[in-house]
């Protein structure tokens, strides 16, 4: 039998968690999960998951684009730089536009995918599934 | 978090105590409702907290005590072609007529807008 993909969740709000855990996994996806940017960068690697829904202000307020870059240009992360990563954030404006100086100054890549949350959730399915499916 | 704690901010750490806390700070923006498809009780709304920017989520079965209307629909038509599709964006806060389970939290969405509308 085919191994459901497997979906890394890295959000700091436990509720949006539960509730994108329950759509996925109800969409037959496998999630794990971490609170934190620092538990996230762990979990790529015992987890190596198929793809990353990534929150963007969590300790800090860029985190998620900060992880983005580590993810996509750090060495020690080279083995999962193409494991594609779909932000899910409240920001309703383009990407990075929030953070212009931040992009400026360490040149910051824009994600692979961007949601704004409420989750337009056919949308967002029918994204997973193309993603997926490459 | 404190176990008394009803929400943190996962951003600036800032922790409300109770619901009523939480839902009477002008700080707290209601931002709209996230709908998921079959699973009710995995709705939430979400709400912006002003000052750190940061989205905060709450699980709709956490405020459903605060609407005093009832609902007894059960059948859950997001997504279908009777479904008004006004849950999947924040573009219309309009009344849906549609006799769906999550009528509930779309009314209790709307009821948290109208409550903090003043603040805006």
């Amino acid at each position: 039998m085919a191994k459901n993909p497997k979906i890394l969740i890295i959000d700091d709000d436990e509720d949006f968690r539960i509730s994108i855990r329950t759509l996925l996994q109800s969409n037959n996806y496998d999630t794990v999960e971490a609170d934190s940017g620092k538990q996230g960068l762990e979990k790529i690697k015992t987890e190596n998951p198929d793809l990353i829904l990534l929150d963007i202000m969590m300790e800090t307020m860029e985190e998620g684009y900060l992880l983005n870059q580590v993810i996509k240009f750090q060495k020690q992360y080279e083995d999962y730089k193409d494991v594609p990563i779909l932000m899910v954030s409240s920001i309703q404006e383009e990407p990075l536009s929030r953070f212009p100086a931040a992009a400026g100054q360490v040149d910051m890549i824009t994600p692979d995918y961007y949601f704004s949350k409420p989750v337009d959730i056919p949308k967002f399915l029918e994204t997973i599934k193309k993603i997926l499916n490459k | 978090m404190s176990e008394k704690s009803f929400k943190q901010c996962g951003a600036c750490k800032f922790e409300w105590n109770s619901v009523d806390e939480f839902i009477n700070d002008k700080n707290v923006k209601v931002l709209w409702l996230q709908v998921i498809p079959g699973f009710p009780d995995a709705n939430c709304i979400i709400f912006e907290h002003r000052g750190c920017g940061s989205t905060i989520s709450v699980l709709s079965t956490k405020l459903r005590h605060l609407l005093k209307r009832e609902f007894n629909y059960t059948e859950d038509l997001y997504g279908t072609d009777e479904c008004n599709d006004f849950c999947n964006t924040r573009d219309t806060m309009a009344a849906c007529d549609k006799k769906c389970v999550n009528a509930h939290d779309r009314e209790l969405a709307r009821m948290l807008v109208s409550l903090k509308w003043a603040d805006q």
